[in-house]
């Protein structure tokens, strides 16, 4: 039952992470333009783009927090297993539990204090330097990808337990 | 509870340490390590808002723009087949030497190093392109592992650098002046390796025979193949060193011109492109979210005023100061065995760096110092991470094959470390030139 739940979990997760994960690709790929056209435009036409800075801040936003979930359903996010894999199968299984669901946590509060925060800018009405485009948008959009990241987290946390209830 | 700022601080920092060596992946320590500092010594609505405004501002900060863009134009690079040609370039010149192959190996990979700033990807690239190559000329595995895996490792040092983009930005040092910095230090090293090549050809020619000899005509027409090197590279550093652009300015730049090569090349195909972006997310996620902890964990060791304590006690220590430095030398060179350099870096710096400005070292001399100590480590057994990319690549040799052939590069790198030790102008020289007043 459990093993279900995590099964029909993961795949939502994982669809939902990969799209995210195009959105920063593409958000990648327009800052790099709007840097270069910048560049370009500043050189040989000193007329550079008005706020640069606040559109490429905002783009990096998105290529930092939106393919957070995908690189951990990865595995890419580094972690140090020399001591660990030294423990016998079953320790391994308990610290691994442990350890996802503290990882879970700390995520998820992470997330959670996104959300405030961007709720506190959105209240104030709060925006970019010189375009003064609202950033909470973006900071929803971050805590939605942390959120993803959570997940990812967390279904690693449902895995150990199955593994730990399954003596795998 | 009844702890003091500093014992907190302490308490930490042995939790960070305990939950990494429990598998948590590195940033979430650092991360929730800051959080409970933090939550003891300024209370819980503190510690959360902290969490919100820190994670968001490093999100936003376009300094970090420079981690993908270098990455991406370091992979589009390798997807590009840029590095090919500089080897079979170098090769017509080199190739008629004992280890001639391993030599062009050597200086291939200091070339693709100008334009891609990880090392795993330097080694991975040439491996793919040299191996095939020394197998051919009947170079033993081992020798041609262990140099493939050493010489890659020169993609972190030779500028642009992943690495010295994280010091510069965990220590608020000049990024365009690390990167100036790194070019001396990752020519030394290169040209001690060609002479430990050489030698260790000369007494055991079986390891690398020498190749067939070409005429000065050859010679000169494969200089084409370093072309787009020398451009990207000419592009990027000497917009940075000139002032032209800034090193986000410069990434974005390079990236597009080498997309541009890639693509008037005909070498470049949408698969690789795609690929090269992947691969770029993946690395710069997994980068920021150990910056992200490294900035928490950082702002909560400046408030547990630690980074002050340790300095200002070793500031009062009747020791020679290079004994405190080799021992921070150490401690980077045992944590590279085990782990990234980046995360090294993350980890360490926020402690590590406000002794070594109080003990009077540059920050240049000491961030390349601390990239080539944990360069060393990522070659060295048990756990060298360089040689486990080969490793799973190339999985007919045994690893530690491998690893016995790194050594005398692991060797010969170390008596690089120790001349840049004693020699600091090797690394500030050049930055010196650039930023007279800096």
């Amino acid at each position: 039952m459990l093993r279900r739940v995590a099964e029909y979990l993961q795949k939502g997760v994982s669809a939902i992470s990969y799209t995210i994960g195009y959105i920063g690709m593409v958000a990648l790929i327009l800052a790099t333009l709007i840097v270069v056209t910048d560049v370009f435009l500043r050189r040989f036409f000193n007329a550079p783009i008005i706020g640069a800075t606040d559109i490429t801040s905002l783009g990096l936003s998105m290529v930092v927090f939106l393919p957070m979930a995908w690189c951990s359903l990865k595995g890419g996010h580094v972690d140090l297993n020399v001591v660990v894999n030294k423990f016998p199968k079953s320790v391994r299984m308990g610290i691994e539990l442990i350890i996802m669901f503290l990882t879970t946590g700390t995520i998820g509060l992470l997330s959670w204090q996104l959300l405030m925060y961007g709720i506190r800018l959105q209240s104030m009405d709060a925006g970019t330097q010189i375009l003064e485009i609202p950033t909470y948008p973006f900071i929803y959009l971050a805590t939605l990808g942390g959120c993803m990241l959570t997940l990812t987290f967390f279904l690693k946390f449902l895995y150990s337990i199955i593994n730990l209830l399954e003596k795998k | 509870m009844g702890l003091s700022t500093v014992e907190i601080g302490y308490l930490m920092i042995a939790l960070v340490i305990i939950l990494m060596f429990l598998k948590m992946p590195v940033g979430v320590t650092m991360i929730l390590a800051g959080f409970l500092g933090f939550y003891f010594i300024r209370g819980l609505p503190a510690a959360l808002s902290g969490l919100g405004i820190i994670t968001w501002r490093q999100g936003i900060n376009t300094i970090l723009l420079v981690i993908p863009l270098f990455t991406w134009m370091g992979l589009l690079a390798a997807h590009g087949n840029i590095s090919k040609d500089a080897f079979a370039s170098i090769y017509r010149w080199v190739g008629h030497l004992p280890g001639g192959l391993a030599m062009a190996c050597t200086c291939a990979c200091t070339a693709f190093g100008a334009v891609c700033g990880n090392h795993i990807a330097t080694a991975a690239t040439m491996g793919t392109i040299a191996l095939p190559e020394m197998r051919k000329y009947k170079y033993s595995d081992e020798f041609s592992l262990g140099c493939i895996a050493a010489s890659g490792n020169l993609g972190i040092m030779i500028p642009p650098s992943g690495a010295f983009i994280i010091y510069g930005f965990l220590t608020e040092t000049s990024i365009g002046a690390l990167f100036i910095a790194g070019i001396l230090p990752g020519l030394l090293i290169t040209l001690m390796f060609l002479i430990q090549i050489f030698i260790q050809c000369k007494i055991n020619p079986a390891i690398g025979p020498a190749g067939p000899n070409c005429t000065w005509d050859i010679r000169i027409k494969s200089l084409k193949g370093l072309w787009s090197i020398v451009t990207v590279f000419i592009l990027v550093m000497g917009g940075i060193y000139t002032g032209v652009f800034t090193p986000t300015e410069a990434a974005a730049c390079g990236v597009f011109v080498v997309f541009i090569i890639g693509i008037a090349r005909r070498q470049l195909t949408w698969r690789g492109f795609i690929c090269s972006l992947t691969e770029t997310l993946m690395i710069s996620t997994m980068i920021m979210l150990m910056i992200i902890g490294a900035m928490f964990f950082g702002s909560f060791s400046t408030a547990s005023e630690i980074p002050t304590m340790a300095a200002q006690m070793v500031d009062n220590l009747a020791v020679n100061r290079y004994i405190v430095l080799g021992i921070i030398m150490i401690i980077y060179l045992i944590a590279g065995f085990v782990l990234d350099i980046y995360a090294i870096l993350a980890v360490t710096l926020p402690i590590f760096f406000p002794i070594i400005e109080a003990l009077g070292f540059d920050p240049l001399h000491f961030g390349v110092m601390s990239v080539l100590t944990v360069m060393l480590g990522s070659i060295s057994p048990p756990f060298g991470i360089v040689v486990f990319a080969l490793g799973g690549m190339y999985k007919d040799i045994p690893i530690f094959k491998i690893f016995r052939g790194t050594m005398p590069f692991f060797a010969t790198m170390l008596v690089g470390l120790i001349i840049i030790l004693f020699v600091p102008q090797l690394a500030t020289l050049l930055p010196d030139f650039m930023f007279p007043y800096r």
